[in-house]
């Protein structure tokens, strides 16, 4: 043993650290043993408040705890919230966007502002958020008088939705209260009472009456369809896209501006395809610009209109006439397959009420008539020939007496005067 | 009732052992007291499970194990009960008890479980498997700890080459 060792067990060993035990220990020893039991039981308590708080604490934070500030950025892209930027003259009102985030409480994650502003006297909050079942979702809050309602929640099918028609806060109205996406200038009634309207600046459409189930148009500042859908019954929100689709053309022509009486052509022209698979089949429609218009021996104008519609991958080139807004002669032609856009339509319409007939020739760009023929083929008829020396790169459009109703000949050439391949006509049937 | 007489003849007759190699184990009079009672207090709490033969070892276990763990969890963060003012030796007419009193010193110096080892080998003379096995280390673990402990103890004890050259 080291000398370092024995200082060590001389040092341990000494009597002089033995420490005096306490007079009758024992009691002091039973009552820490209960203390110590007594810890024991707080000690798991404890642990089981911790443990409950843990697992409790994330579906209690959502109804319990203060939501996040709300946001007034766009929402991403493929999250299926709307896009729209948050607006309205009250987007600035933290205080009461967050109240209205408060009341709106069966979100969960960010809630997103869409619009804020005033109907009446009353202040009015659009909000979006993922719903508690996953979905994403809006809502509309009223404050009246310091009250603040949650007037509806609606989920989010589209959030390619041009228009929100909100809840009158005021209760049923014979008005339709619409809220176009930020950007757009005029909101237009495409059925029915046609109804065109300015967005003011608050960004709310008041249009009288009441217009459910109308398809809307949302234009820009060009006059371009920036969205359309129909309008929710009262109640909804959400403009919803209907089996009409507004859309561009393809044709490399003259192309209009969609406008109503276009997503009417939708229909009419969509219903010759006849019914699609499933109980929607959507149509895209847009409108060709056509010659012009024609007065009819009734007084009634005639409106002939060429029409590309696309359905289903394929797509389609026809026309109708409008009459005094009245639909006739719609035809279609499926263009498909084709690979080319033809040099020319050719538009023949009967109008026996009207005892007339209507002609007229759209010309693709680059494309000039120098020549037409229409064969009589019943009684009544006379042929129809024309020949323009100067061929004509406006097309032509013509109200005969009676249609002929044989077969026809359209002879084209292009702008250097090269003859194009001529046109057959089959004969016409109504 | 039984039980309670045969707790309170086992407190009467090993308190005194326990607690003097509480001390040793901590070099602080009131926190071996405090560890002591901590220790009898959870034998009490299961002495009708713990055989009359290990009680002994059940306390010491409890003693350690709260020393070391206390430690760990840093004890001055506790309240170290203190009825009256800690040992304070006074100066002793001879050159051993300096030495005894200058290895005491240097033994507070040392960590807890460095210190426990030193006491179990030199004061419980056990050797180093019976070392790892009441410490829960390992016996290669004990050696080393010893080493340090031992070197730790010529650098902060006393000189202790001149008594061994008078001695001689």
């Amino acid at each position: 043993m080291s000398p370092v060792e024995e200082l060590l067990t001389r040092t341990l060993r000494d009597p002089a650290r033995t420490l005096p035990v306490p007079a009758d220990p024992v009691p002091a020893i039973r009552h820490r043993a209960r203390r110590q039991r007594r810890n024991t039981a707080l000690g798991l308590a404890a642990m089981v408040l911790v443990v409950a708080a843990t697992l409790l604490a994330p579906a209690a934070a959502g109804r319990f705890t203060r939501p996040a500030p709300v946001a007034t950025h766009p929402a991403p892209r493929g999250s299926g919230l709307l896009e729209w930027p948050a607006s309205g003259p009250l987007a600035g009102d933290t205080a009461l966007v967050r109240d209205a985030a408060e009341r709106w409480r069966d979100s969960t994650g960010t809630v997103r502002l869409v619009w804020a502003g005033r109907v009446g006297t009353d202040r009015v909050v659009l909000l979006q958020a993922t719903g508690s079942d996953g979905t994403p979702a809006l809502a509309q809050v009223a404050d009246r008088a310091g009250t603040l309602t949650l007037l509806t929640t609606e989920p989010i099918r589209d959030p390619g939705v041009s228009a929100l028609r909100l809840v009158d806060p005021a209760g049923p109205a014979a008005r339709t209260l619409l809220l176009a996406r930020p950007g757009a200038v005029t909101v237009r009634v495409l059925l029915g009472s046609g109804l065109s309207a300015p967005v003011p600046a608050g960004g709310v459409v008041d249009l009288p009456g009441e217009l459910a189930g109308q398809p809307v148009a949302v234009l820009d500042r060009d006059g371009r369809v920036v969205g359309d859908g129909d309008l929710p019954r009262p109640g909804g929100l959400a403009v919803v896209r209907g089996d009409v689709r507004l859309a561009a053309a393809g044709w490399d022509g003259n192309v209009e501006a969609p406008e109503a009486r276009d997503y009417a052509a939708g229909r009419v022209l969509g219903s010759l395809l006849g019914p699609g698979p499933g109980r929607s089949y959507p149509v895209e429609v847009a409108g060709i610009e056509g010659v012009g218009t024609l007065d009819l021996r009734s007084g009634r104008q005639a409106e002939p209109r060429f029409y590309e519609l696309h359905r289903a991958g394929r797509t389609y080139l026809g026309w109708v006439v409008w009459v005094d807004g009245t639909p006739h002669c719609a035809h279609l032609d499926d263009v498909t397959d084709s690979g080319v856009q033809p040099d020319a339509l050719v538009l023949r319409c009967a109008l026996p009420q009207e005892r007339a007939g209507l002609v007229e020739v759209h010309l693709h760009n680059g494309i000039r008539l120098s020549g037409l023929r229409l064969d009589a083929a019943r009684p009544g008829e006379t042929t129809v020939a024309r020949t323009f020396p100067l061929p004509l790169d406006n097309g032509y459009v013509s109200a005969l007496d009676a249609l002929p109703t044989g077969p026809g000949r359209l002879r084209l050439e292009d702008v250097s005067g090269q003859a194009r391949s001529p046109i057959t006509l089959p004969p016409y049937e109504p | 009732m039984g039980d309670e007489r045969e707790f309170a003849d086992f407190v009467t007759a090993r308190m005194p052992a326990i607690l003097r190699w509480a001390h040793l184990l901590t070099g602080d009079r009131s926190r071996a007291e405090d560890l002591v009672q901590h220790a009898f207090a959870a034998t009490y709490r299961h002495w009708r499970r713990i055989s009359p033969a290990g009680a002994e070892a059940y306390v010491r276990k409890a003693v350690l194990n709260a020393h070391l763990s206390w430690w760990r969890r840093g004890w001055t963060r506790h309240e170290q009960p203190a009825g009256e003012l800690p040992e304070r030796p006074g100066p002793e007419p001879t050159g051993a008890v300096d030495e005894r009193d200058a290895m005491w010193a240097a033994l507070a110096g040392l960590p807890p479980r460095q210190r426990a080892v030193l006491v179990l080998r030199y004061y419980e003379d056990l050797h180093e498997a019976e070392i790892a096995r009441v410490l829960d280390i390992a016996p290669g673990t004990v050696k080393s700890q010893a080493a340090k402990g031992l070197a730790r103890l010529r650098a902060l004890g006393p000189d202790l080459t001149p008594v061994r050259e008078e001695q001689s």
